[in-house]
């Protein structure tokens, strides 16, 4: 018992890819398959992980969700879920997307799924302008293109302009 | 498991082939796989398509490996035979001094290319061998040419450097490969190429359709070059490339518009004359004898002229006067042509000459002059132009490239440049890879100056600089190469003296990587669009509604076939549902544009599909369509299948394919089943548990029509029923 509590609070140091270092403690690193794959392959807990495609700030909204679900235990699922609501509550799209990004790199499902499924939830019933407009998409369909396209798959459309 | 290959009737149109298919039982997946399943599908794509696009992706390949992928599967063994084309090249590393092994590899080289002509289809349009070339397989080059000649093909490159040459380096004339006559006369050939070979007809050449001619490290003759000539009456592009013993080029074909002339020294005394009066393209390079005439080039509009002529030692003055002539006499000749590049590239005419001017191209209202030369030479030939009421071609110049460094040697070539084009209103600089060499320790001697203060030092007042310059640009290779003070300094000059100058864009050259972007944020991503095709698509696996995941679609190219790669299609559809009256004509027109997009949706769904799931207000008309979504869904390998096809009046039957009511059923691997709504029997029931051995959950909802259920089968760890109407349940 006594061991793993030690163990628990070994500590590993991540690098953000502007430079920024964290230091986090083992079973909040554990919710990251990647860093779980790193650590159970022996990569020594000494060194410092570097992250190159995370920046710090993403970093730390990633480290804070892991913390929150490493230290709850199961029963405070309830919790959990108001917490996972709250937490991507008034983010902007650019961090939203560099959320997923690191959490797809990370592998940490949890986040990645609710990440993912706040930006489906922008998608659905949108009509297509407004998604482009959110999600900065560049048109590059012709008119001619666009409205072929439209016309092939007519059903989905119905109802949208 | 079922047979994933393509296997439906022929209502279906759609042929899809999925050869590699890795669907295992289901299993509880772990986070990794579970991820990993939203990256792209090991879908083989390249066999999807037809055989003439792929033989021409091998086209692209060398003969080599594309013979190698007869391998890959029986599709593949053939396609190959059906290249146009058949490159065969060998070549030996440069120091397999072995001559066993040398022999070895030509004698593998031989029996390939025997092989592979003899099992090539009949369609060859173009056949290539490159080998070092052995006097022992004349009768196999033979017996290729000869066959190229008689199938018809239409473009025959022969490159047969010989492998055995004497001290000097020299090849003799009977280690080469002689062309046999019977080539000379063929009515197909519209391409020919050859190297290192004799080509001395012994008859009349009959080239009928021959387009263009490349000869190369061959002994031509006068009489041949004319009898290749009169026999080519079609024929517009001819290049030599070092080829000796002809003096005289009479090209009056009047189709003949371009022709490259690679010389190499020929004996000192050599002398070229060049007849070509419908020529307009030319490109000549190297090094002539003593002399190179121009008797009639009247046509010409493009021209390279790039070349030394070879002066004899002892003989400097003479020599020096008589390059002058020469020049002289050849831009005479060249005057009219509409682009001419002129690099005299000889070191022995440079050793005389002091000012340093590496190369400059002049453009003159369009016109190209390219001097690749020292000013000296440059005044000289301009004054040989004054003298013979010519016009200095610099005087109308209003464009000037300098294609140079910057350097301290080319600063006075660039002034006197500048003093002499009064009239130049754009500067471009620029430096091209090939620009001249150095010549080093004579100009050190000449360019005592120091090149930072060189232009302050410049009293002259340029004429060009007071009224015109307007432009400059400064290439971005240009800035790689030179930015240092030199450079720094020439271009202060021009800015405190071009009085009249507009613009001046100077390329800026990309850093290499990894300085100074590091102190920058990486910049936070706007777009949905930059990430990744397999988070896109679990984001769209998210949407609820199937109608939204194809909207995107529209969304811009990227989107038009991500969802396409959806692992799981869920369509869910009430025509009554958001209907004020329901007019029946309506409600149907609604369904059968949803079975439309269903059909659609389904067939254009590119990835192993995984999951199904159709719920709609069913009609009997529809039956043959839902026949073919379960078809098809069986036919991929789909594992879960979900179809609720609501009203009652007509219950869809599921077809053989899924359930066989009259044999077996067979679902090795179901985990789940789940029907609701339907009329079957006992015994239908009993050969369905029979058939799924590892069943865990079975859910029966408003089940009627049977009076046992008996499941003894040890894996099923969930039994729910619902409102079953005939009780009688264990």
């Amino acid at each position: 018992m006594a061991s793993s509590i030690e163990n628990n609070n070994e500590k590993l140091t991540l690098k953000s890819s502007d430079g920024e270092e964290f230091l986090v403690e083992k079973h909040v690193a554990l919710q990251s398959t990647l860093l779980q794959n790193m650590l159970d392959s022996d990569c020594s807990s000494a060194d410092v992980i570097p992250l190159p495609k995370i920046d710090a700030r993403t970093l730390a909204l990633v480290l804070g969700y892991c913390k929150k679900h490493a230290d709850a235990s199961s029963s405070k699922q309830g919790e959990l879920n108001s917490f996972d609501s709250e937490f991507l509550k008034d983010m902007d799209m650019g961090a939203l997307f560099n959320l997923v990004l690191a959490a797809n790199f990370m592998e940490i499902k949890g986040l990645l799924d609710i990440a993912a499924q706040k930006i489906a939830d922008t998608i659905k019933d949108k009509p297509h302008q407004e998604v482009r407009e959110i999600f900065h998409v560049e048109n590059d369909y012709t008119p001619e293109e666009e409205a072929a396209v439209r016309e092939e798959n007519r059903w989905a459309f119905e109802g949208f302009p | 498991m079922t047979d994933r290959n393509p296997t439906w009737d022929e209502n279906q149109t759609l042929l899809l082939s999925e050869e590699s298919c890795g669907s295992c039982p289901k299993q509880t997946m772990g986070r990794r796989k579970k991820i990993s399943r939203f990256e792209a599908a090991a879908v083989d794509r390249i066999s999807e398509c037809p055989d003439s696009v792929l033989v021409h992706i091998l086209s692209f390949l060398s003969t080599i490996d594309a013979v190698k992928t007869q391998v890959l599967s029986k599709r593949w063994g053939f396609l190959w035979t059906f290249l146009p084309s058949l490159r065969f090249r060998s070549y030996m590393s440069e120091d397999s001094d072995d001559e066993d092994f040398v022999a070895e590899m030509n004698n593998e080289f031989v029996v390939f290319v025997d092989k592979t002509l003899s099992s090539s289809n009949g369609k060859l349009k173009k056949l290539e061998v490159e080998f070092e070339y052995e006097r022992r397989l004349a009768s196999n080059v033979d017996s290729w040419t000869r066959f190229a000649a008689i199938i018809g093909v239409e473009e025959l490159r022969l490159q047969l450097m010989p492998l055995a040459t004497d001290m000097d380096h020299k090849v003799h004339d009977d280690e080469r490969y002689e062309l046999p006559q019977l080539l000379y006369d063929n009515s197909w050939f519209k391409e020919l190429r050859f190297s290192w070979c004799r080509v001395i007809p012994k008859g009349n050449v009959a080239w009928y359709f021959l387009k263009k001619l490349s000869i190369e490290s061959v002994k031509l003759s006068n009489d041949v070059i004319e009898r290749i000539l009169a026999g080519s009456p079609v024929l517009e592009t001819l290049e030599l490339h070092f080829c000796k013993g002809f003096s005289r080029l009479a090209v009056t074909n009047s189709c003949m518009k371009k022709m490259i002339l690679r010389v190499c020294r020929d004996g000192n005394d050599s002398e070229v004359e060049i007849l070509a009066p419908y020529l307009l393209s030319l490109d000549i390079s190297g090094c002539f004898g003593r002399s190179c005439r121009f008797m009639n080039v009247s046509s010409l509009v493009d021209a390279v002229f790039n070349c030394g002529f070879a002066f004899l030692e002892g003989d400097r003055a003479n020599d020096y006067e008589r390059c002058q002539n020469l020049v002289g006499g050849l831009l005479a000749s060249l005057l009219h042509v509409k682009n001419l590049t002129l690099g005299f590239l000889y070191s022995k005419v440079i050793a005389y000459i002091k000012m340093p001017l590496k190369r400059v191209i002049l453009a003159v209202n369009g016109v190209l002059y390219h001097l690749d030369s020292y000013l000296e030479l440059n005044a000289q030939v301009l004054s040989i132009m004054e003298a013979k009421g010519l016009s200095s071609p610099l005087f109308n110049c209003k464009c000037l490239t300098f294609d140079t460094e910057i350097d301290k040697y080319v600063l006075p070539g660039i002034a006197n440049v500048l003093k002499s084009t009064p009239n130049v209103e754009a500067l471009i600089m620029a430096w091209s890879y090939n620009s001249a060499p150095r010549f080093g320790i004579k100009l050190a001697e000449l360019c005592n100056y120091n090149g930072e203060q060189y232009w302050t030092s410049q009293k002259w007042n340029y004429k060009c600089l007071m009224l015109h310059l307007k432009n400059v640009s400064v290439a971005e290779r240009l800035m790689l190469r030179c930015c240092d003070s030199n450079f720094f300094s020439f271009i202060q000059f021009l800015l405190r003296n071009a009085r009249v100058l507009q613009k001046m864009v100077i390329s800026k050259p990309r850093v290499a990587q990894g300085k100074p972007v590091a102190l920058r944020p990486p910049p936070s991503i706007e777009s949905v669009s930059s990430l990744p095709h397999s988070l896109l698509l679990h984001i769209l696996s998210l949407l609820e509604e199937i109608e939204d995941a194809v909207r995107t679609q529209v969304l811009s190219k990227r989107w038009r076939f991500l969802w396409t790669f959806l692992p799981s299609l869920l369509f869910r559809y009430s025509a009554t549902d958001d209907l004020d009256c329901d007019g029946e004509d309506l409600i149907a027109a609604r369904n059968s544009g949803f079975v439309t997009f269903v059909e659609k949706t389904l067939f254009s769904c590119d990835c192993k599909l995984k999951k199904f799931e159709v719920v709609f207000e069913y009609e009997p008309i529809f039956a043959s369509n839902v026949d073919s979504w379960t078809r098809f869904t069986a036919g991929k390998g789909v594992e879960e299948l979900y179809l609720q096809l609501w009203p009652a009046d007509t219950k869809y039957e599921l077809p053989q394919l899924l359930v066989i009511p009259e044999g077996n059923v067979a679902w090795y691997s179901l985990k789940k089943l789940s029907i609701g709504y339907v009329k079957f029997s006992n015994d239908v029931i009993e050969r369905i548990l029979a058939g799924s051995p590892v069943l865990e959950t079975l859910e029966l909802d408003h089940w009627e029509g049977f009076s046992r259920l008996a499941v003894t089968n040890s894996c099923m760890k969930k039994l729910i029923l619902r409102d079953i109407w005939i009780s009688g349940c264990h």
